[in-house]
């Protein structure tokens, strides 16, 4: 087959109008995407409402803190002076993770235990439906660092569930006792 | 147009062809999303927003295209209008966004829209295919409202989340319950639609058969047979 041929070709013909589609999809997607994009800020912003009710004034904090069985992934300072965390939980089913929201309460800036947990996202967990609010709730007010709770059918992700809820914890407990118990000194 | 053709189509779309009670399709996201209405409603709006555009745009390409490689062609164009639904609703309704999850990237591989591009928008001219868009994308939404109803007040004793009464049975809010819920609509529906036809058919049928035989009625009777060749 010469060029002039393949020019003139059905087979040219299929790939320059699938081409065509592509590119014009790919440029309509791309304004789109410019237009439309929500910010890291925005989303943390829709986090603390979603917790909160409202809106409210926040500060990131730097932070690198991982155990064995967890990590501290966000750390942000919120203006009534709790904090709201995000942490990873590890060792879940098929050694998967689930990462959950939740806010470290400060009572006249001492700590005062795990409030308003939600689950962010998971990796390989599959009976993500069992952890109900009911469920979640058993972890709220209390300044513990070694929660247990058992879902009964979803044994291993319970576990990754109470590590995320624990590294966070621990995390705070610590911040409590190296300045004395006078609270977070970041 | 005609009005007589948009009643033709809008009946089909949203009752004779309904995708949901009578063709079937889409059974993944009625099953998994009809536990809330509010979630019903948004998908079966976000797929009539797509089947609407994709429909146009694929009628308005329908000579370009090659028969070769139409569905490639077909899933490019409605996976750039999913694409978009996501980022429109992850920016303007995030609550719907997330609870709809995977189910909305899924759309582009959604029986509905991929068998109307395929069997109606490549072969019709656009006014046409926009019109059973609509119409297609309404009897899908309210296939899922109304089956999102009956499981939001049987299984949580809500509706659109404004809470009714402390009674539920939970079994309404599980996957068998929504195949239970599913069937009892299909089978409801069916049986419904196929006595009301039977019954203007029998009407159209007894006025043909007591009229004078005349010029009115043969033609009457000539468009009774064409209706029923073309499978309308």
């Amino acid at each position: 087959m010469t060029v002039k041929q393949f020019l003139k070709s059905k087979v040219f013909r299929c790939i320059i109008v699938l081409m065509c589609i592509a590119l014009v999809s790919g440029a309509l997607l791309s304004v789109c995407n410019d237009l439309l994009k929500v910010s890291d800020e925005e989303r943390v912003l829709r986090t603390i409402k979603k917790i909160y009710g409202s809106e409210i004034g926040y500060e990131e904090i730097e932070v690198s803190y991982e155990t064995d069985t967890g990590r501290i992934d966000n750390i942000y300072k919120l203006a009534d002076g709790n904090y709201l965390v995000k942490s990873t939980g590890y060792n879940g089913y098929q050694q998967g993770t689930i990462s959950v929201w939740l806010v470290a309460k400060y009572d006249n800036g001492k700590y005062a235990g795990i409030d308003d947990v939600s689950v962010a996202d998971n990796e390989k967990q599959t009976l993500m439906s069992k952890f109900t609010a009911g469920v979640l709730s058993e972890y709220e007010g209390k300044g513990e660092e070694d929660f247990n709770v058992i879902v009964g059918g979803a044994t291993y992700s319970s576990h990754a569930l109470n590590n995320a809820v624990n590294v966070a914890a621990k995390y705070f407990l610590g911040q409590t006792e190296e300045t004395g118990g006078n609270g977070y000194e970041g | 147009m005609k009005a007589e053709r948009i009643k033709s189509i809008g009946i089909d779309g949203l009752l004779k062809n309904n995708p949901t009670f009578r063709l079937v399709l889409g059974t993944c996201p009625t099953l998994a999303l009809t536990t809330a209405a509010t979630n019903g409603i948004g998908m079966g709006l976000a797929v009539t927003f797509i089947l609407i555009c994709s429909n146009v745009i694929i009628s308005l390409l329908r000579k370009i295209i090659p028969g070769e490689v139409r569905i490639p062609a077909f899933v490019m164009i409605i996976a750039t209008f999913v694409t978009l639904v996501r980022m429109l609703l992850d920016k303007f309704i995030p609550d719907l966004y997330e609870s709809m999850g995977v189910y909305l990237p899924l759309i582009v591989v959604n029986c509905i829209i991929l068998g109307r591009a395929e069997s109606f928008a490549s072969k019709n001219p656009v006014a046409d295919s926009a019109l059973d868009g609509l119409f297609t994308g309404l009897g899908f939404t309210w296939a899922m409202t109304a089956i999102s109803i009956i499981r939001e007040v049987l299984g949580a004793g809500q509706l659109f989340g404004i809470t009714l009464w402390d009674f539920r049975i939970e079994f309404f809010t599980s996957s068998a319950g929504a195949f239970f819920v599913y069937g009892l609509c299909i089978a409801l529906f069916n049986g419904a639609y196929t006595k009301i036809e039977s019954k203007m058919r029998r009407k159209r049928f007894r006025s043909l058969y007591e009229a004078p035989l005349g010029e009115e009625t043969l033609q009457a009777v000539a468009e009774q047979d064409t209706s029923v060749k073309e499978g309308r």
